[in-house]
């Protein structure tokens, strides 16, 4: 484990209003995630794995406790200071791959780099690079309805690396995805992992993700019950 | 960005085509109401001036206090003086004496003796002159339904309906009952030379006569005078401005204060009310824009709600690659502006088209019984549009600014919801 920390979480608690009741979502979780890791977020439906991925990835903040993530304090963030945060450094991957149907192949991983402000040579050079990373270069030009559920979630490991972000947070990549193809994504995060030196945390229950983490944080309510480093 | 969003935009019609729509119909409704006001204003004016009003009109003050009476005995004694004069000071206007008086028609039988009376309005105009204008501004020569146009001082011409009502033929004589101006009983003969019909209500309708300006002057015993002077510019290109500069002239050199029998002058829109009904058409136009406006507004803010739903999940996602709101808002806008853009362009072509139709074919009306509305207002009896530079434009007011408008509304449900809610969309 290296000893740069990327995030880190102190006390941080996270509940929700329900009815006239506070529905407790994360219990006073504190951890630290160094650079470079491949850590897996593992625990039964409901017991706050997404929840956690969102505070780390500034799109929702904690009602205590603080999370910092490359130096910023999530929980003092404003929306535009959180957007770019996102912008600069975290990519995103979800379980539905949230491609934008209009777009093609190109233009749904061209899209981060817009919001950078890339020229116009900048972009085309790193949207063909990250096409290679992820195998699609052919199908540059397709619109996702003519992708298989594997390639499109390629598309999107693709357009959330494209940026080479420090943080890559996925949620249930694999989900949707049958055996042959998760494990392809997987192998392809893996090599990215290996090569760009990105961090990456995911949220499954997939015991074919759990083989490839190098460290697993199980969570139960909202609560961490195990961490360990294979 | 822009381009990405005129793609994403041209790509996705379900998103895009029923706010284009909604804005090339709204936007071809408002060029072609402007098309229409354009066209029918004019030739309203022009009607209206020809038949009553004149683009300025020149009557003695009394004349024009009591003006509803038509009082014969407050008529200008000196009418064809004050032409005269006018002609020379206004040499791009031509000005006509005309009067209007009333009387009973004697009918007589084959003996001579009276087969039936009815009561007539006289209008007395220039109808024998050659090249006088009046046969034509008073519609006379395309109206001719039997006989001919009149050749002499004490022909006649009268109204279809009352020829057939009371069984007169062309060549037929009648005895026209009046009082002249001094106020004694006048009995002149005439010779019907012709029957019309205008196919305006207004000037069918039973008891209206033409005569001559002289015959009627003879029988009126007004010699040189007129109950009320008309002046048209030649070109019949009528405005208020040149109009007013030439009222002025005639109100401060030959009105006389205090005076009834001394002229006073009028512009065409201050004799009927016209003038308020010119600036109604010309806000019209600002009106229907209005309307539209609002029309479109609701229909687009509701469809910029519905796509805004289906949305949520592009939104969520923007947000999570790091857009901040305020961008994908703006964003949002843009792209509705462009959809505007679009419908504005292809709306205002099918509604110049639509215009040009209207100019070039027209639409009859004159079945349906509008043509007057009775203040001395006609409408033409064929609409017709007319191509105005506000054609080109126009539809630009509504087409731009409704659909940014739903968007500005719609769209705020982007800041109403907390990031990680859009954001829980991609889950599903
Ligand atoms: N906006 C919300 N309002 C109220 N409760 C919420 C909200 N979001 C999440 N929760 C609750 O918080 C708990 C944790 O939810 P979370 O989505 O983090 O679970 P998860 O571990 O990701 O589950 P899964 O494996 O099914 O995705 C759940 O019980 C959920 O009902
Ligand atoms: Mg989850």
């Amino acid at each position: 484990m290296t000893e740069v920390k990327l995030i880190h979480a102190h006390d941080l608690v996270k509940a929700y209003p329900v009815a006239d009741r506070e529905f407790v979502a994360l219990k006073n979780i504190s951890l630290e995630i160094g650079k470079g890791e491949f850590t897996g977020l593992v625990g039964p439906s409901g017991s706050g794995k997404t929840t956690l991925l969102n505070v780390i990835g500034s799109l929702d903040i904690p009602s205590s406790g603080s999370v910092t993530v490359l130096d910023s304090k999530i929980e003092a963030l404003t929306h535009k200071q959180a957007a770019q945060l996102r912008n600069l450094h975290i990519g995103f991957i979800f379980q539905t791959y949230n491609l934008l149907p209009v777009y093609t192949v190109a233009e749904n991983v061209e899209f981060p780099l817009l919001l950078l402000g890339k020229s116009t040579d900048e972009r085309k050079d790193m949207v063909a690079e990250a096409l290679e990373w992820v195998g699609l270069t052919e199908k540059a030009e397709m619109r996702p309805a003519q992708l298989s559920g594997g390639e499109s979630q390629r598309v999107a490991i693709a357009r959330a690396m494209v940026k080479k972000p420090a943080l890559v947070l996925a949620d249930e990549p694999t989900a949707n995805l049958d055996a042959k193809n998760s494990h392809h994504i997987l192998q392809t995060m893996e090599k990215l992992n290996a090569e760009l030196d990105t961090t990456f945390l995911f949220a499954t229950h997939d015991e074919k993700v759990m083989q490839y983490m190098k460290r697993i944080i199980s969570l139960e309510d909202g609560e961490v019950v195990k961490d360990e480093i294979k | 960005m822009i381009k990405f969003l005129i793609a994403g935009v041209l790509r996705d019609r379900s998103r895009s085509l029923f706010p284009i729509l909604t804005v090339f119909i709204g936007t071809a409704i408002t060029v072609l109401m402007a098309g229409y006001i354009g066209g029918v204003m004019p030739d309203m004016i022009r009607m209206s001036a020809h038949l009553d009003a004149g683009h300025v009109k020149v009557t003695s003050q009394g004349y024009f206090e009591d003006r509803t009476q038509m009082p014969l005995d407050m008529a200008l004694e000196d009418a064809e003086e004050i032409i005269v004069r006018l002609e020379n000071q206004f040499p791009d206007m031509m000005w006509k004496a005309r009067t209007r008086f009333g009387g009973l028609l004697d009918i007589p039988d084959e003996n001579g003796e009276t087969k039936a009376q009815t009561t007539v309005s006289a209008l007395a105009a220039d109808l024998i002159t050659p090249g006088s204008t009046e046969l034509d501004y008073l519609k006379i020569r395309s109206s001719i339904q039997n006989g001919s146009l009149p050749s002499d001082a004490f022909d006649i011409i009268i109204s279809q309906s009352m020829a057939e009502s009371y069984g007169l033929a062309i060549g037929d004589r009648v005895t026209l009952m009046s009082s002249t101006i001094n106020g004694s009983m006048s009995f002149q003969n005439f010779r019907i030379a012709g029957t019309v019909v205008f196919g305006v209500t207004a000037l069918d309708k039973g008891g209206a006569i033409f005569t001559d300006i002289e015959g009627a002057r003879m029988s009126l015993d007004m010699e040189g005078g007129s109950t009320e002077i008309l002046g048209f510019f030649k070109d019949d290109e009528y405005t208020g401005e040149r109009a007013q500069i030439v009222t002025n002239w005639i109100n401060s050199n030959m009105s006389v204060e205090g005076d009834p029998y001394s002229p006073i002058a009028f512009r065409f829109e201050d004799v009927n009310e016209f003038a308020a009904m010119m600036q109604w058409a010309g806000a019209f136009i600002f009106i229907i824009s209005g309307v539209f406006i609002a029309i479109m507004f609701i229909v687009l803010w509701n469809s910029g709600l519905m796509n805004g739903l289906r949305r949520y999940g592009e939104v969520g996602l923007r947000l999570a690659i790091g857009e901040a709101k305020g961008h994908v808002y703006r964003s949002m806008l843009v792209e509705s502006t462009l959809i505007g853009t679009i419908g504005t362009i292809f709306g205002t072509i099918l509604g110049l088209f639509f215009v040009y139709l209207l100019q070039e074919y027209g639409v009859d009306i004159s079945g349906m019984g509008i043509s007057d509305t009775g203040n001395g207002i006609y409408y033409p009896d064929v609409i017709r549009g007319k191509i105005i530079p506000a054609c080109f434009y126009i539809g630009f007011v509504p087409g731009i600014i409704a659909p940014f408008l739903g968007a500005l509304v719609s769209g705020r449900g982007i800041y109403k919801r907390q990031t990680a809610s859009l954001f829980k969309e991609l889950e599903t």
